[in-house]
């Protein structure tokens, strides 16, 4: 139980930092520019969600597969 | 030939008959019980009927006129997602364990199983709900009129198409009622899950992902040179390269607000509950929903951006951006394109009206219907086919209201913002959900107050502008506020102006709201049911699940419950769930006694079928209920919480108290071995004192008594008495040497010592004993080794054990002894290598503990005092060194010692 609450509490740093990267004024720093022609902010906001959606899988996967960090 | 909406209503028609049969065999495996939907992937996709018409149309029309402001909509639930195990999985586990039935039941059960909470949520769920699903069916129609208007795209004859779309959105309409009213409405208890209904939807979750990914690529792939072209020419115009400049602080607070309010609606939608908790097969499935319901967002939305942009470069000028899905397509030319985009859209509408429907009959049901017939006495004896008639006419009602609406409210509005504002109606329960699960003094009173605050703010901000537009209120109203008094203005209430009209009515709602349900609560007293209510949902995780019948005083006849259950879910089911109940409790289901538990039973299995809050009417109908006062609920509740308290306070000493135990007993058996030890020690001491002293008392004696003794033999005699005497000595020394290292007491002169020069001056020194055994003695020393912090004497010491060790082994004559010493990287190695019988592996060890010889030592009496290595291992460890036996390359022994080098800062001075 103790490492499921871990893993809780893990879930809900996501949520914090998802709360950070989804809205102003981090949104700001990436508005108006392009990469290579496209525009800045729309490749930022997909990455973003993608690399989140990732570690929710990770942090709730990771009950088969070894942990990448350490201390579980 | 074909005409063109003959080939259309075809395909849509057989796509429906698709949708039927897949129900039908969901429901047919789950009769089986082979459940088609009990994995983790169905219930993500089911969940995806989040993505209605309005993500599928609605999201390329909001994108083309305002860029990426359709993204908070998706990125909300995401957030609420990464809250998952701690927000969800309590309204999951709290729901399934009070079989609850709707959003409307949770609240209403948690606020003391209040049927005016219920009734309220029920009306303002339908109110929000009503315009989303006039919204899906608009979408239906029009896509079909686009769709007609290109008949030519589909290479069949083009007729009028008019006569066909006068009535698609009754059409529409009724179908889909048909569809929930075979697939929603077959069982009377609404806990239980409608399994046909959920595959349905989660296959038409992967229509609606394909068709989407589909006309994504081909926006890409096709019609553009890839989606960098799209951009690029995007860029070029300036009215499209705004799209993604991130307007000021009054854009920031916007996307803030949508992005909270999709947070709210992901929990509250009443389509959301029902896939999300009622049908949810194993709990479990959400830990991986977790992630793959977000990542089914990010895939759905990936192309709306690049739709959009393509869909404004090439079609020409004037289009309805909501229907660019199907109008980039068909301006190209690809009808069968557009007709996978018309099958996604219709997916997706279509998925949401089951669901919402079936959500909203079983709250108009249980939480308006039955209350009022209760009390108007109506329930006859078996109320099944009332409450399954009452069901599909809700379903045929709701759906026959968004009808309405659409007829009536028509293009005054987009897409997009119909769904906020529904969104907004929802959002509503947001606070009474999240407070309630969290906080025990959130009271009935303060969420009335504060749902029925929010809800007339939202009324009066975003309800009423669109009837405005629609023309059935002066526009006088919002261009000078009610009354006249500009302050009342509905866009901008109380002088708060510039912001976008829904994060306006959203600010201004959920301030009413958040502090109604606070600010009453913290002043109004719960009553004795709403506290025991908030404890079993609040502390649901502590196990406040086992007080409930605690909580419940009275008596009853267990055949009245029966007989009132019965009345609802059948005689025959009644009884057998009875019976399981009882066995359950480890009771004789023929002499069931009418306690609290039977009664909670009774309740429970109500409330799946009519909803907690009447279910506690029927039951207080046919039971005394003797009524428990506010201060003895407190108290029970206390003694509880107290108990679960020091339970788990006792749990946690026990288990120190066993990890206590766990280590006393290893230092008690670390005392025991020790003890055994010494007194193995002390009894070999004694034996090897004895032996020498023995012979030494012996050959004294023959001379003390034979005084004639030849000259040669009383030499002899007395040379024997010396050696022995000798041997005595060496091992009172070693002994004490050994207790003194042990002790601590020894004297070490630490200094700079150079290995090599101790081992030549051993090597020197017993070299007569080599000579007497003709054993050889090879000295491999190199030049110059680092000097070691070491005891010289104690090393040379060690040195020449090693030697005699090595010299008693090796065979007479033929002996070859090596010594060796070496440099590597961190210390000295030395090492002396016999060509004797050498040691067997498992005695490697062995030998370095204190009287271990090797070897059978009844025949052969090995010289030395067997602690010699012993003490040589401590002096080296004592240096900070290592020594050991390895079996040397010719099948002797090879003892070795390492000894580091000296520290940098000590060589340098």
């Amino acid at each position: 139980m103790p490492r499921e609450a871990r893993r809780r509490d893990r879930l809900v740093g996501l949520f914090a930092l998802g709360l950070v990267l989804f809205n102003p004024p981090v949104l700001w720093l990436f508005a108006g520019a392009t990469l290579f022609g496209w525009p800045l902010l729309f490749i930022y906001l997909f990455c973003a969600w993608a690399a989140l959606t990732g570690m929710v899988a990770l942090t709730v996967e990771r009950r088969r597969m070894r942990s990448p960090f350490k201390e579980d | 030939m074909l005409s063109g909406s003959v080939l259309l209503l075809l395909t849509a028609a057989a796509y429906m008959v698709l949708l039927f049969a897949i129900a039908s065999f969901g429901d047919r495996r789950a009769a089986a019980g082979r459940s088609l939907i009990d994995s983790s992937v169905v219930y993500a996709l089911s969940l995806a009927v989040y993505c209605t018409s309005w993500t599928f149309y609605g999201s390329v029309g909001r994108a083309a006129s305002r860029g990426l402001d359709f993204l908070p909509i998706y990125l909300g639930p995401t957030l609420v997602f990464c809250l998952g195990w701690v927000l969800l999985r309590r309204i999951l586990r709290v729901s399934k364990a009070h079989r609850i039935t709707s959003i409307a039941d949770l609240l209403a059960s948690r606020f003391g199983k209040s049927g005016a909470v219920a009734g309220l949520v029920t009306i303002i769920a339908v109110i929000g709900s009503v315009p989303y699903i006039a919204l899906q069916l608009k979408a239906v129609s029009t896509s079909l009129k686009v769709l007609l208007e290109h008949q030519g795209s589909f290479g069949v004859e083009a007729v009028d198409g008019t006569s066909v779309l006068r009535n698609t959105e009754l059409w529409v309409a009724g179908v889909l009622a048909l569809f929930a009213i075979l697939f929603g409405t077959r069982k009377i208890d609404a806990s239980e899950r409608h399994e046909g209904i959920v595959a349905a939807i989660a296959f038409e979750s992967i229509v609606k992902l394909v068709s989407f990914v589909a006309v994504g690529l081909f926006a890409g792939l096709v019609l553009f040179d890839g989606f960098g072209e799209i951009f690029a020419r995007a860029a070029a115009r300036p009215e499209l390269s705004q799209l993604f400049d991130f307007g000021g602080p009054s854009a920031g607070i916007d996307w803030i607000a949508l992005t909270f309010l999709a947070m709210a609606a992901i929990v509250c939608l009443p389509r959301q509950f029902q896939v999300m908790v009622v049908e949810n097969v194993d709990p479990r499935h959400l830990d991986r929903a977790l992630w793959l319901f977000p990542a089914y967002l990010i895939a759905i939305n990936l192309f709306v951006v690049p739709i959009a942009l393509a869909g404004l470069l090439s079609v020409p000028a004037g289009t309805d951006p909501d229907t660019l899905m199907l109008a980039l397509p068909l301006g190209s030319g690809y009808g069968g394109l557009a007709l996978l985009a018309f099958l996604g859209g219709l997916s997706a509408a279509a998925s949401m009206v089951i669901v919402e429907t079936v959500a909203l009959s079983t709250m108009i049901c249980n939480d308006l219907a039955v209350p009022m017939l209760l009390r108007l006495g109506w329930l006859g004896p078996d109320t099944r086919p009332v409450l399954l008639g009452i069901r599909r006419a809700a379903i045929a009602l709701v759906v026959l209201l968004g009808f309405a609406y659409v007829r009536i409210v028509r293009e005054s509005y987009g897409l997009v913002s119909i769904g906020l504002v529904s969104f907004a109606a929802v959002a509503q329960f947001f606070p009474a959900i999240v407070l309630g699960l969290f906080w025990k003094r959130a009271s009935r009173l303060g969420v009335l107050t504060g749902i029925s605050a929010g809800f007339l703010i939202w009324a009066y901000t975003l309800l009423l502008p669109s009837f405005a537009s629609a023309g059935w209120l002066p526009r006088e109203l919002f261009e000078q506020g009610a009354l006249g008094f500009s302050l009342l203005r509905p866009s901008a209430l109380f002088g708060l102006d510039g912001l976008d009209p829904v994060t306006h009515g959203l600010f201004w709602s959920m301030l009413s709201n958040i502090a109604g349900v606070v600010g009453v609560s913290l002043f109004v007293d719960q009553s004795a049911l709403e506290r025991s209510q908030a404890a079993l949902f609040v502390d649901y995780w502590r196990g406040a699940g086992h007080e409930e019948g605690r909580l419940w005083r009275g008596t009853a006849q267990v055949a009245d419950l029966v007989q009132l259950v019965g009345r609802f879910l059948g005689e025959a089911q009644t009884r057998e769930a009875f019976a399981a109940g009882a066995r359950g409790r480890g009771r004789d289901p023929a002499a069931l006694a009418a306690d609290a538990e039977t009664v909670r039973l009774a309740e429970r299995l109500l409330a799946g079928a009519i909803g907690s809050a009447s279910a506690r009417v029927m039951v207080a109908s046919v039971v005394h209920e003797e009524p428990i006062g506010t201060e003895e609920v407190m108290r029970i509740l206390d003694e509880t919480s107290q108990a679960i308290e020091y339970s788990r306070r006792l749990e946690q000493q026990s288990r120190t108290l066993e990890a206590t135990t766990a280590e006393l007993r290893r230092a008690n058996e670390r005392l025991r071995e020790l003890d055994r030890l010494k007194d193995d020690f002390v009894s070999t001491v004694s034996h090897e004192l004895r032996t020498p002293l023995t012979s030494i008392r012996s050959f004294s004696e023959i001379l003390l008594d034979n005084p004639a003794l030849e000259q040669h033999q009383r030499q002899e005699f007395l040379r024997i008495i010396v050696t022995e005497s000798e041997r005595l000595t060496r091992l009172i020394n070693d002994m004490l040497d050994l207790a003194k290292i042990e002790a601590g007491k020894l004297e070490w002169h630490m200094e700079r010592v150079h290995a090599s020069e101790v081992a030549r001056e051993a090597a020197t020194a017993l070299g007569q004993l080599f000579r007497d055994r003709s054993v050889e003695l090879k000295i491999e020393l190199p030049e110059s080794v680092p000097a070691t912090i070491a005891d010289r004497d104690r090393l040379f010491q060690v040195v020449v054990n090693l030697l005699s060790n090595a010299v008693k082994f090796s065979p007479r004559d033929a002996g070859l002894v090596t010594l060796t010493v070496k440099t590597d990287t961190d210390g000295v190695n030395l090492s002396v290598a016999d060509n004797g019988p050498g040691i067997a592996p498992k005695d490697r060890e062995a030998i370095f503990e204190r009287f271990r010889q090797v070897g059978d030592t009844l025949t052969a009496k090995p010289e030395g005092s067997g602690l010699g290595l012993a003490i040589s291992r401590m002096i080296i460890e004592h240096f900070g060194g290592r020594a050991w036996v390895e079996e040397a390359p010719g099948g002797g022994a090879i003892f070795r010692v390492w000894l580091p080098r000296e520290p940098a800062a000590a060589s340098a001075a």
